[in-house]
């Protein structure tokens, strides 16, 4: 009896011990996060550099019959001045053959598009089932790498997603490692990713991510050099906001373009850091049928906003460009509406979506887009040429 | 992930998967070859699939649907097996119910939040890096000690350390500690204790009354 409660005894020392000790142990590992996404301004405050005088020209990608239907491009550009296009491509959206694909441009024309990953891939990766993979991310870090944050389902649909990150080789062509975010406590179901990554802290990334398991809502994430989910936030929503595009305030802080999902309302929002704290998202004075956006901030710091301008299709899709968020909204590009192709007329319903703008080196703006769910288009278009509107010119 | 963390999130669903199939011998081949018996068949065979390969491995499933456990999984899974094999269960029924309290308070700070409710607060934004709830955790650790549940205080220093050595999948110290079956686990608990002593109430109040 007295051994026993001895022995007992002797545990609960060991264990106020060992209580302490990993508490040391937990502080210090806590005293290495970082702050929260509002708080925190690494980057420099300059906007892609000089204006040049191209004119618009547009190059197509075509993945031909191993994909035949392609989504969500996204594009970066590596040290060497290639840019690199991601997107996903199979027999259709959702399928199991659905798998990353990608090309560069380089010396002013497109490589042969070729599959960067797969989807048992990223099953073995991960070491887990995947049943289906979805939107890319690209993002290259300071080190020239690209890493590409891919959406991924195990169980049941797209609110059942999950986010993967894959680290390339330095060309941006094949995976090298790969991991599994965290971003929810519950069962780390329903994030997705869509909206350009930014740089964040040393070696860190800010991924635009948003939620969708039972409301849809933005969730900006911090990722850690080592992979790892270290900070979420965002504006607090209500309705359905998400697929984030965040850019850097001309002032410190951030701010947020968004898209609305079904109803009647406005369709596109936008909300900035105040402090520590972001603005209640906004309608701006935008038309978009509940589809895709992408912005960006241009040298002279306005905005370009693209969208498709009618409220119920997504048949045309447009630049449009503004001082403020508030507008006016210019539209100061038209894509492809100087009528139909010959090899649009079989389609039931047209669409132009997903639209991706990015600006190179020399200031010049890429915008990609998802035409028809048949091929990833892309435009080079000088930014002295985005003032007034004009029609988009064939190759 | 690191090295460590690896091998964790295989011991984790290595225990999951013994502890369901000896469950499962236990509950069917239970009446042919004795309860303990059937458990430690379901144990065996739980081991063996543990070990195969790639797709064949039930990890495979179970980690793509399920995740990684936080420390309140292992205490459970490890509290069902010993009962399931050994008849002696790790816990005590206060025990169990004080853990699952405190998983179920974890649960309703941190989910509303994550399935965005608008104005909920994000106690769980809050814990990727936050001093708060390790000192919680350490208090309520030595509350448990205190309590004599030194089996919940092992947990919760384990959980500690899942965070502190990044040897869990996520960085957020609420994944380290609880996840959400074992929440689900603990409403089932609760429930079932709710009912219990209900019946029991209703059993000593008939008792109560006056003959007629």
């Amino acid at each position: 009896m007295i051994g026993k409660s001895t022995s007992r005894f002797g545990w609960r020392v060991v264990l106020v011990l060992a209580c302490l000790i990993a508490w040391g142990v937990a502080m210090r590992e806590s005293s290495t996060r970082r702050p929260g996404i509002s708080n925190n301004k690494n980057q420099t405050g300059e906007h892609s550099a000089v204006l040049s005088g191209f004119e618009p020209v547009m190059s197509r990608i075509s993945v031909g019959s191993p994909a035949p239907s392609v989504h969500s491009a996204t594009a970066v550009e590596l040290p060497d001045g290639t840019i690199r296009a991601y997107w996903f491509g199979g027999s259709r959206e959702g399928a199991s053959d659905v798998a990353i694909w990608g090309a560069a441009l380089s010396g002013g024309a497109w490589s042969t598009p070729e599959v960067v990953v797969e989807r048992d891939q990223v099953s073995r990766g991960t070491r887990r089932l995947v049943r289906k993979l979805g939107n890319p991310v690209a993002y290259v870090g300071a080190d020239g790498r690209v890493t590409l944050f891919v959406v991924s389902v195990s169980l049941g649909g797209w609110s059942g997603s999950s986010i993967n990150r894959l680290v390339l080789d330095p060309e941006g062509r094949k995976v090298v490692s790969m991991n599994r975010l965290v971003a929810s406590p519950i069962l780390n179901l329903g994030t997705l990713v869509r909206g350009a990554a930014l740089a964040g802290g040393p070696g860190e990334v800010l991924l635009p991510a948003y939620h969708e398991t039972i409301k849809k809502f933005p969730q900006l994430l911090r990722v850690g050099r080592e992979g790892k989910v270290l900070t979420r936030g965002g504006p607090a929503v209500r309705g359905n906001l998400f697929q984030p595009w965040m850019l850097e305030s001309l002032e410190a802080g951030w701010e947020l373009f968004l898209r609305r999902g079904e109803g009647m309302e406005a369709k596109v929002y936008h909300s900035r850091t105040e402090g520590p704290d972001w603005s209640d998202p906004v309608a701006i004075p935008v038309a978009n049928p509940n589809a895709g956006i992408s912005a960006l901030r241009l040298a002279d710091g306005s905005l370009l906003l693209a969208a498709n301008p009618d409220p119920d299709s997504r048949e045309n899709l447009v630049l449009l460009r503004a001082a403020e968020p508030s507008g006016p909204w210019e539209a100061v590009f038209t894509v492809d509406t100087s009528g139909r192709e010959e090899d649009e007329k079989d389609l039931n319903r047209v669409e132009y979506s997903y639209p991706w703008l990015m600006t190179d080196r020399e200031g010049t703006v890429h915008l990609f887009y998802t035409w028809n769910r048949r091929e990833i288009r892309h435009w080079r278009i000088g930014q002295d040429r985005l003032t007034v509107r004009k029609e988009g010119l064939r190759e | 992930m690191t090295p460590g963390a690896l091998i964790l999130s295989d011991l984790a669903h290595v225990l999951l998967l013994v502890t369901l199939l000896s469950h499962l011998g236990r509950k069917f081949a239970g009446d042919h070859l004795g309860r303990r018996r059937g458990a430690l068949i379901g144990f065996a065979l739980g081991a063996a699939l543990s070990v195969l390969p790639g797709e064949g491995n039930p990890a495979f499933y179970t980690r793509a649907i399920l995740g990684d456990p936080g420390a309140l999984g292992w205490i459970l899974l490890l509290h069902w097996l010993s009962w399931t094999v050994r008849d002696r269960p790790l816990l005590s029924t206060k025990e169990l119910r004080w853990l699952a309290m405190a998983a179920l308070t974890g649960a309703i700070l941190i989910y509303p939040a994550s399935l965005g409710v608008p104005g909920a607060p994000d106690f769980y934004q809050a814990d990727f890096g936050g001093f708060a709830l390790p000192t919680a955790m350490m208090g309520f650790g030595l509350i448990c000690l205190w309590r004599g549940y030194l089996a919940a205080a092992a947990g919760i220093v384990f959980g500690l350390l899942l965070y502190g050595l990044d040897l869990h999948e996520s960085a957020n110290l609420w994944d380290s500690l609880i996840d959400f079956p074992s929440v689900v686990a603990s409403v089932v608990i609760l429930v079932k204790w709710a009912r219990a002593h209900q019946r029991l109430r209703a059993e000593r109040d008939r008792a109560s009354l006056p003959a007629s």
